[in-house]
């Protein structure tokens, strides 16, 4: 028995023993890497492009060079056998084509990238070439560790890659620090995020009601879907609107209902005297925050909803519980689908923002850009981050491109493996999709369409032969889906309310901004839970005392010089 | 202790019904995971389920159990649990002996013993900890999980002031039949604490299994993450403001609670099965290192 006691603890010992040793062999090992990195990058200095005064934007770097960066990957990312996010058809593309070798120094998944990062950056080890957000990028840019891109894309940029960066002139001039272009800016769409009213058209037609027109025919619709029994149970349990504990963001989102009011929540807008003033402390909201209250006293809105996240709010529309609720264009895919999916009567129909008054309603739209590709200040090959783009827009956007290879094949997303991809690179954006895609139904012919868009003709195809599966794709692209009401009404009619403050955050905002989000969010679930209406007026004073005049003073110096 | 009286037995069955409702009331949300897991999606998106299955179905199982990331989570976690089970317990029981010791036995005690307490008391904050651990070279590897954390002050007092309550005349006569410190260490101080052992290994063991933010921070690809990171990642409750369609589409595509519900049971299994076979040393390994004659 001892014997065999002391035999396990000296087997034991050797594995601690041996758990030490390998422990410092590994720390050689991962040592090695990045010092193995400055001879690598001090054999290219002499390359054509730093010395030479001639440069050919195409050029090949010869020998090969190696830039590093970091990535993020999801659940959606799938890899055909063998690749990977280190290796795939677009690594192999920038090594074949550009003589450029992408190294990982780290990938996560994709909420983690942000906090990922910031320890990157405290940590001072930044890759050549990596994607930050609009906090990050003004700390950088502050710092001065980013190099300056202007002369670059001049030198090295293709017609497409200046075309793109030149096209979205807010996103550009967030993506400007002192007069320089220190990142390749995101694509603008201001339409993506846009609320939409989503009704339950088969109750509508039950109950024999109109479709919402005003904000009076949207509050007789709550009311009777509250009470009126819609689902038939001969139960009282149905709601007419369906909140969260956010409420707004892309599902559910009361800002859409405080649109109809005119009212427009955390965004930045302009008053009659030409300066800009934060939605949240108009009188509108006032108004609209009343009607909320009034609904949920009523019990249209589900008592619970203070306490249920965006998820969870789902669970009552899924179910056939809520009627309609306010959200993005991409809600037909979730939460709508499974609705549909659950109960096979089930239809939605889209609709803009009803108005409370004569004046067509404005949908609101937030204008902050947030993810930028930068280049570490004194990065060996800083030009590669405009190559690179070069090359993605050649292969994805322009006459020449090869969707097959680059864009998407058999259910694999080859976009998404690509540097510079996330939102960087779709020219027309998603209502011209749209458009091609009901043209090419309309005439049954889907040849002149381009991979992605031909992936939801094909859906659209599948719904119209009676696969409610594929409803979802229909219900945003197809007819009388999320774009087409978007198209003839946020876009031809110009019903967008967009915030007129896109730049980074200002140190008020830094400091403040968590606060004042807070305070509002607080402010506002209260008085529809049944506060009185009349401490919105000692709200507005608070938010202005708290910071609120601070960063309203700051947005409109930004405002003042950037016209 | 116990009373026959009347009031004695209404206040025993008071506290019976309580500890009851209230180890119901723990019971409750797990058996609901489970039940979600094994019901149909449209039925558990639609938060129809309770605490019995709808539309009973295995599908989620068979899918997370054939996914690559989740098995692979699931062999770095065993790792992670091996490895830093072992290496923390032999690193407590050989800081625990000498700290035992009375300081006219080993001279250096008092400075050891604060050394160690101070760092129970303050951290070097987020940031440090990173960057030693980042200088040393070990991200990405499973020594970052493991060294780190390989010395746990709490324990090591835990197992010290068991070590003081042996009866000394063991060790004396031990001493008195020839053995050096290192056998009467592992001949005798070992043996006889194995309750306190038992108690420390399972803390252990559930420290490590269930730890998800250092794997987030400090590997360097998802694949090394241990299974309480990835399922970090996957149960996370998204930002809804997103714009663009690829996101809408993984968000459809993640939103499917019973597969986060079969993830989450699955996670939660091993603990489960190890706890009833460790918990009989619970009580008495966390009581009896507590009391000092």
């Amino acid at each position: 028995m001892n014997r065999k006691r002391r035999n396990t603890c000296a087997i034991a010992v050797i594995a601690t023993a041996l758990a030490l040793t390998t422990a410092c062999s590994n720390t050689g090992t991962t040592n090695n890497g990045p010092a193995a990195q400055p001879p690598a990058a001090e054999t290219n200095t002499n390359s054509p492009s730093t010395e030479t005064p001639v440069i050919d934007p195409n050029a090949k770097y010869d020998p090969p060079i190696e830039i590093s960066t970091v990535r993020y990957t999801d659940s959606s990312f799938r890899f055909p056998d063998g690749d990977s996010i280190d290796n795939n058809v677009w690594t192999r593309a920038y090594e074949s084509e550009l003589g450029i070798q992408v190294k990982n120094l780290w990938v996560v998944n994709g909420d983690q990238y942000n906090q990922k990062m910031n320890l990157s950056i405290a940590s001072k080890e930044l890759p050549d070439l990596f994607m930050v957000d609009a906090k990050q990028f003004r700390e950088l840019a502050e710092a001065g560790q980013l190099e300056d891109l202007t002369p670059l894309v001049e030198q090295y940029g293709s017609e497409l890659t200046k075309e793109m960066i030149e096209r979205g002139t807010n996103a550009k001039s967030a993506a400007t620090y002192d007069g320089k272009l220190l990142a390749i800016p995101p694509a603008e769409d201001y339409y993506g995020g846009a609320p939409l009213l989503w009704v339950r058209t088969d109750w509508l037609d039950k109950l024999n009601l109109p479709e919402p027109k005003t904000m009076d025919d949207l509050l007789t619709i709550a009311e009777a879907f509250t009470t009126g029994d819609p689902d038939g149970d001969g139960q009282n349990n149905s709601y007419g609107l369906a909140a969260s504990k956010d409420l707004i963001g892309g599902y559910p989102d009361l800002s859409g209902f405080m649109n109809g009011y005119h009212a427009y929540m955390n965004i930045w807008i302009k008053d009659e005297s030409g300066k800009l003033v934060n939605g949240s402390v108009q009188p509108e909201m006032k108004t609209a925050l009343g009607k909320l209250q009034e609904m949920y006293k009523s019990g249209q809105i589900d008592k619970e909803f203070g306490v249920k996240d965006g998820g969870k709010a789902a669970e009552l529309q899924t179910a056939g519980k809520v009627g309609m609720s306010f959200g993005a264009m991409w809600n037909p895919l979730w939460p709508l689908q499974d609705s549909v999916t659950n109960d096979p009567n089930a239809e939605w129909g889209a609709f803009p923002i009803p108005s409370a008054d004569g004046t067509p309603a404005s949908a609101q739209s937030k204008a902050d850009f947030n993810s930028f590709w930068v280049v570490k200040k004194g990065a060996a090959h800083p030009e590669a981050i405009i190559k690179l783009f070069n090359l993605y827009n050649d292969k994805i956007v322009s006459e020449q491109a090869d969707p097959a290879n680059f864009h998407s094949k058999d259910g694999f997303e080859y976009f998404k493996y690509a540097l510079l991809s996330n939102g960087f690179g779709t020219p027309q954006g998603l209502l011209s999709v749209h458009k091609n895609v009901i043209a090419a139904v309309a005439a049954e012919d889907p040849s002149g369409l381009v991979p992605e868009e031909k992936s939801y003709y094909d859906n659209i195809q599948l719904y119209l032969g009676g696969d409610r599966a594929q409803w979802g794709t229909n219900k945003v692209f197809g007819e009388n889906g999320s774009w087409a009401v978007i198209g003839a009404n946020y876009a031809d009619q110009n019903l967008l309310k967009k915030s007129e403050f896109y730049g980074a955050p200002t140190p008020g905002m830094t400091e403040k901004q968590a606060i004042l989000d807070k305070l509002v969010l607080e402010t506002f679930t209260k008085i529809i839970l049944g506060a009185p209406i009349d401490s919105f007026d000692s709200f507005v004073s608070d938010w202005h005392k708290l910071g609120g005049e601070q960063i309203t003073n700051e947005v409109n110096e930004w405002y003042a010089d950037k016209s | 202790m116990v009373t026959n009286s009347t009031s004695g037995k209404l206040f025993h069955a008071a506290n019976s019904v309580f500890l009851l409702v209230l180890a119901i009331l723990c019971l409750l949300p797990l058996v609901n995971v489970l039940a979600v897991s094994l019901s149909s999606s449209t039925a558990a998106s639609a938060g129809l389920v309770k605490l019995w299955p709808v539309d009973f179905t295995w599908k989620a199982y068979a899918y997370v159990l054939q996914k690559p990331e989740f098995l692979r989570a699931f062999t770095v976690s065993l790792e992670r649990v091996a490895l830093g089970t072992t290496l923390n317990m032999v690193l407590t029981i050989t800081l625990a002996y000498p700290l035992s010791k009375e300081p006219a036995a080993f001279a250096g005690r008092l400075f050891y013993v604060w050394f160690f307490v101070v760092t129970m008391l303050v951290s070097g904050g987020l940031i440090p900890w990173y960057l030693i651990i980042q200088q040393l070279g070990m991200l990405g590897s499973i020594w970052a999980l493991v060294l780190p954390g390989a010395v746990n002050v709490f324990n090591v007092v835990l197992l010290l002031n068991f070590f003081r309550n042996l009866p000394k005349e063991l060790e004396e006569a031990a001493f008195v039949d020839g053995a050096g410190h290192w056998r009467i260490l592992w001949s005798i101080f070992v043996p006889l604490s194995l309750p306190a052992l038992a108690t420390l290994i399972l803390f252990t063991m559930v420290g490590h299994w269930n730890s998800w933010f250092d794997g987030l921070i400090l590997m360097n690809s998802p694949n090394d993450y241990p299974l309480q990171s990835y399922l970090q990642t996957v149960v996370i409750n998204r930002d809804l403001s997103l714009i663009t369609m690829a996101d809408a589409e993984t968000l459809a595509m993640v939103s499917d609670r019973t597969m986060k519900g079969a993830q989450i049971f699955l996670a939660a299994l091993p603990i489960i099965c190890v706890y009833p076979f460790l918990q009989r040393f619970f009580i008495k390994g966390i009581v009896m290192g507590s009391v000092k004659e």
